[in-house]
């Protein structure tokens, strides 16, 4: 397998940058970089189809987005037919950013305890998502 | 006869935090409403906007009406909606009611800026009929008075009075007396025998006319007149001397009041220097824990994924594992190889050095051609990635997110709570720079000089009242002894007046009696009572009983007799509360209870026996209190069945609560 022809850039589109920054203003992130994976995750976990979109401005290297290679492996090995895992962490990134847009509250905010519940299986309540969301 | 009181909805609308419309329900008779709330948060504001609703009035600290204009929603008048509303539906006399009180700019006020700038409107609608201003009022004050409110509605500052002045019968103001014995129902009697006084003067006029009528009274008559002239003059005197007095005397405790608290400047100072540094304290924290949280973020996107992830490296274990195991293998056997090449070549045996013989020859070529079969036959490496990239990747995935999920969440609360804190001391410390500001040196002299001069002014009063009153009892006399000479010598007209006086007056006697007998019974029922409530509250086992004195003081009694001299603030508290739990039973008016943070300086045995008592102190009872004051789920048990309603007061934001209804299963 080749990945001679994927990208060595990450790119996102205004919109999706606007969404991650509020993610990142609202919520404690580090870094964008750290939403932005987060967005693909969601988009894996909520089986979303890739979004191919134009207009993206380019962003982040792969090796400061991925320095370990995790995400490259990781893609790697849930998508075995993918021969470009950048190429398809970009178009995740765009679809999952969608989905935390409409996770943003009325006023504007993006909430981490939300999230959490959103994200936690209806069944799993070990890490207490229920109690502490309505407390 | 007992009315009965019983408040079923209250609706405001940008009052104090409370932004827009919002509403609560109050439990049915014989149950208790919760309303839990920070403090800053609102719990006052509600009290207050119950008693705007049924009295038109908004009490502040020290007791000082608040502003109308300061009330509104800060929030709303910045949208550009001035004024607030109150609505509160009620039973009262087997009658429905919905009392709708609000301000709102004047027509040609287009931003409002003080009271001034406001119009205050009061409707009520009585069995779906909406009153007139005549009955309006009547119903109003049938409903309850300024002064008896003061027994219904109250808040741990009111309590705090009650105790100073339970502690110090002395200091029980003529007021606060008249207060209770108009709850008690008193006014009922002395009302009839005022009547029945004025009926006496009216007799003597009579009798005033008819000796007019003869030559032999007529200057008896005439001397008469004077007499209910000065009479009626100081009457009118003593009526206005109390007037004023009573003013004086709240404008004097108001001054003393403020002077108390000028003298505060300098805790004041101290209690806001100690903010800034909580302050302090608390953004620090904050920094280090919105730090923690950036941290765990960076991994958050391996915790979505993490059940995928386990799942990989759970399937590639197999295979990884056996690969690597295999590759052990291939690695012991490649020396073992390298051992049967040497020996093959060199003739020798690499481990005893002895020559081989042509079997043993046979032997290690058989060997080796097994070995280096067995090398061919490795496990194909997973077809997309080399061993070495997957044992990488299991050890960057390796960390176990979800662990540190807790962690996140407890982080998460911490953050919310002393953000509500800081906004909170924020707050706070405006509140205190205000005050400090105007509490200047120029101001405490202003006001030492008002309190010389009121009291002054009260000294002068007093003397004109004891005068008048003096005047009043020497013109008293005089009209006696006239009144005895018109009986002996006047005509039968005046003689039959004369007698409808002697009955009138014995009439007036007979209700002086019954006042002084029913004031007496009431005070053994109130007494009774108030023992009754305290021994239930106490936790202390020697207190025997309550004692009440004429001016319905209240002392705490030893088993063994004797009066207990010093009372601790908890036992100050718990007194109080009888007193206000026994007016209830006894009052003409069954009420309800509203009560703000009653519980705030109580140890948890205090605590616990006044909510098992919630029921018994009165029909309906509601309490607006915070966390700490009361735990909700302790609350939930010892009141099992008795909870009708509960709310929670949730910040919005600095200026802007919600009263969000919580549930429960006992609820109605």
């Amino acid at each position: 397998m080749s990945s001679a022809q994927d990208k060595t850039v990450i790119a996102v589109t205004p919109e999706t940058e606007e969404i991650l920054k509020c993610v990142e203003d609202s919520a404690s992130f580090g870094d964008r970089m750290d939403v932005a994976k987060l967005a693909m995750s969601v988009a894996i976990m909520k089986n979303l189809s890739p979004a191919k979109s134009s207009g993206r401005n380019t962003r982040w290297n792969v090796g400061g987005f991925d320095k370990d290679g995790a995400i490259n492996i990781t893609l790697r090995l849930l998508f075995p037919s993918e021969e470009q895992p950048y190429r398809l962490a970009e178009d995740l990134i765009e679809a999952g950013a969608k989905y935390l847009n409409d996770l943003l509250q009325v006023d504007s905010k993006f909430h981490l305890l939300t999230f959490l519940k959103d994200m936690c299986p209806e069944d799993d309540d070990t890490i207490g998502l229920e109690k502490a969301a309505t407390d | 006869m007992r009315y009965v009181l019983v408040l079923n909805k209250l609706e405001i609308e940008d009052f104090g935090p409370f932004k827009d419309v919002q509403e609560m329900r109050f439990a049915k008779p014989g149950k208790v409403c919760i309303v839990y709330g920070e403090n800053m948060r609102g719990k006052t504001t509600l009290l207050n906007a119950i008693r705007y609703a049924i009295l038109g009035q908004i009490i502040g600290r020290g007791f000082r009406d608040e502003s109308i204009h300061e009330t509104g929603n800060w929030e709303s008048a910045e949208q550009g909606k001035f004024g607030f509303r109150t609505t509160l539906w009620f039973d009262f006399d087997g009658s429905s009611f919905e009392l709708i009180r609000g301000c709102r700019p004047r027509k040609e006020v287009k931003q409002p800026e003080n009271d001034t700038d406001y119009e205050e409107y009061v409707d009520i609608v009585r069995d779906g009929k909406v009153l007139g201003p005549e009955e309006r009022k009547e119903a109003l004050r049938r409903v309850m008075s300024p002064e008896t409110a003061r027994f219904f509605l109250f808040d741990a500052e009111l309590l705090q009075q009650y105790e100073e002045l339970l502690r110090d019968p002395a200091k029980m103001g003529r007021q606060i007396r008249e207060a209770i014995e108009r709850i008690l129902g008193v006014p009922v009697l002395t009302g009839a025998r005022a009547r029945l006084f004025d009926a006496e003067k009216d007799i003597q006029q009579d009798i005033n006319k008819a000796a007019k009528k003869s030559s032999d009274t007529n200057k008896l008559a005439t001397a008469q007149t004077q007499c209910f002239e000065i009479r009626t003059q100081a009457d009118k005197d003593i009526t206005d001397y109390q007037a004023k007095l009573s003013g004086l005397e709240d404008h004097q405790q108001s001054l003393r009041g403020h002077l108390d608290r000028l003298g505060d400047v300098s805790i004041l100072q101290s209690e806001r220097d100690s903010l800034k540094q909580e302050m302090q304290h608390l953004r620090d924290d904050l920094l280090l824990k919105a730090d923690n949280i950036r941290q765990l973020n960076a991994n958050l996107w391996l915790w979505v994924l993490e059940p995928k992830i386990e799942y990989l490296r759970g399937s590639l274990s197999a295979e990884t594992g056996d690969w690597l195991k295999h590759q052990v293998y291939l690695e012991m056997n490649k020396e073992l190889l390298g051992r049967c090449r040497e020996g093959l070549k060199s003739g020798t045996c690499s481990l005893c050095k002895t020559e081989l013989s042509d079997s043993a020859t046979e032997v290690l070529k058989s060997q080796i051609a097994e070995i280096e079969l067995s090398a061919k036959e490795t496990n194909p490496e997973p077809e997309s990635l080399q061993v070495e990239q997957l044992v990488h990747w299991k050890a960057a995935t390796s960390v176990r997110v979800s662990s540190q999920i807790p962690f996140l969440l407890a982080l998460l609360h911490d953050i919310e709570d002393m953000r509500i804190a800081v906004a909170e001391a924020e707050e706070k410390q405006r509140d205190l720079d205000r005050e400090i500001r105007s509490r200047d040196r120029s101001d405490a002299r202003k006001t030492w000089s008002d309190l010389e001069t009121t009291q002054k002014e009260i000294g002068v009063l007093e003397e004109s009242l004891e005068e008048s009153q003096k005047k009043l009892s020497e013109t008293e006399g005089r009209l006696e002894e006239i009144g005895q000479k018109l009986a002996r010598i006047g005509s039968p007209e005046v003689a039959f007046h004369t007698h409808r006086l002697e009955a009138c007056k014995a009439l007036h006697d007979v209700f002086n009696q019954a006042v002084v007998e029913l004031r007496d019974e009431l005070r053994e029922e109130v007494e009774k009572d108030a023992t009754g409530v305290f021994l239930r509250l106490t936790t202390e086992p020697d207190y025997g009983n309550l004692q009440i004195n004429e001016n319905y003081g209240l002392q705490i009694v030893h088993k063994d007799g004797h009066v207990i001299p010093v009372r601790s603030a908890g036992a100050e508290h718990i007194v109080a509360l009888s007193l206000i739990a026994a007016l209830q039973k006894n009052s003409s008016v069954s009420g309800p209870i509203v009560m703000d943070s009653p519980f705030g300086r109580l140890d948890s045995g205090h605590t616990d026996r006044i909510m098992r008592s919630l029921p018994d102190l009165a029909d309906q009872v509601t309490l607006l209190v915070y966390k700490s004051e009361i735990d909700r789920d302790l609350a939930i048990d010892t009141l099992r069945g008795k909870i009708g309603h509960e709310y929670k007061i949730q910040r919005v934001s600095a200026r802007h609560s919600v009263l969000l209804p919580l549930e429960g299963n006992d609820h109605e």
